[in-house]
């Protein structure tokens, strides 16, 4: 995994001085079995199909991956120019891991996937401006009877 | 990891035991080390493009900049193609140009200074870094496709120190950062050129 000290330092920095909102109290539910979980993914990879509105600078709104999408399909609009998207032109899961997903569904591993998968755009985009978003896609997803998101920053 | 299924199965399903917890915060490492690769950067040797590339142009006085794009982006086509055919897609699209229209649209700023934006509704700085990310995609993934792996710092060196659209962007850089307009300035200083490339920058 990624560690600081691997860094360079204007990007540790970067990181470290981070305006990260303090979460309240400990908000945490046990989940499902394995055999239960219905698992979405949420990147903020920027990702978005071939004939989406590309992303924008500051952009806190997303777009919506469909299950059955084919890795051919999706293009990236993420804003920053310095993040190696070297891994992401050589295999999808590296932003988005539904080949992964789709795998361990097969095996029972998890008990199925999404119908919809969501993408945000992760770079120069505060928290906050995504809330409004984010508030409207966890409807989606309860909508899509999904209790488990993987959440793949980027 | 690109292209290590079960090394990425492993990560996904660490992520998802997580949620097996009672106890919370569940803040932990994932302590095994990606796969090593054999990318040319990590021993130290210098790696070399596979693709040779005539001079970036070949003489000013027969060749424009626009046309010295063109004729690398051609160069580069078979490779491009051959990389789309192996890995079954490509990355490039984000503009919704054609890798040609891109870089035409791109190497306009040089002559033409600021153009009208080509995309109605949408501010010609944006339209730019969609078609900068097409056009970058389309070198590296014809170049991802040879053997020989390199690592992501090789291409980026080759990209923006050896190629003909290196040497493109940093020339539009120059004319957003001579622009009046801030918002063009701040895409000039950030979004064309990664930071560990500006060492390549005509302008130091």
């Amino acid at each position: 995994m990624v560690r600081l000290r691997d860094l360079s330092s204007w990007d540790r920095q970067h990181i470290l001085n981070a305006d990260v909102p303090a979460i309240e109290g400990r908000p945490w539910v046990a989940g499902p079995t394995s055999a239960e979980r219905r698992v979405a993914i949420v990147t903020t990879a920027g990702l978005h199909r071939h004939d989406d509105r590309p992303f924008t600078p500051g952009a806190g709104d997303y777009r919506i991956i469909p299950g059955d999408c084919a890795a051919q399909d999706l293009v990236m609009s993420h804003v920053s120019t310095n993040f190696d998207r070297t891994g992401f032109q050589e295999d999808l899961n590296v932003v988005f891991p539904i080949d992964r997903l789709r795998d361990m569904a097969t095996d029972g591993l998890v008990g199925s996937l999404a119908k919809f998968h969501y993408s945000f755009m992760g770079g120069g985009t505060h928290p906050a401006w995504m809330r409004e978003s984010a508030e409207i896609v966890a409807g989606l997803l309860h909508d899509d009877d999904v209790n488990t998101v993987l959440l793949v920053p980027v | 990891m690109p292209n290590d299924p079960d090394f990425q199965r492993r990560v996904v399903k660490s992520a998802l035991d997580l949620l097996g917890n009672d106890d919370t915060p569940v803040l932990v490492d994932y302590t095994e080390e990606a796969p090593a690769t054999a990318k040319s950067g990590d021993e130290g040797e210098g790696w070399v493009c596979p693709i040779s590339l005539p001079a970036q142009v070949k003489d000013p006085k027969e060749e424009t900049i626009a046309e010295a794009l063109s004729r690398e982006i051609a160069e580069l086509a078979p490779w491009y193609e051959l990389a789309v055919q192996k890995s079954g897609r490509t990355t490039v699209g984000s503009s919704g140009f054609d890798v040609s229209a891109a870089g035409e649209f791109i190497v306009s700023f040089l002559s033409d200074g600021i153009p009208d934006s080509p995309i109605e509704g949408e501010r010609v700085d944006r339209v730019l870094k969609w078609a900068c990310d097409d056009l970058k995609a389309y070198y590296y993934e014809a170049i991802l496709a040879q053997p020989g792996g390199p690592s992501s710092l090789d291409l980026d060196e080759w990209f923006f120190g050896q190629t003909t659209a290196g040497s493109v962007f940093f020339g539009v850089q120059k004319v957003l950062l001579d622009n009046d307009d801030e918002i063009i300035q701040f895409v000039g200083k950030e979004r064309l050129i990664p930071r560990n490339q500006q060492h390549w920058s005509p302008l130091d």
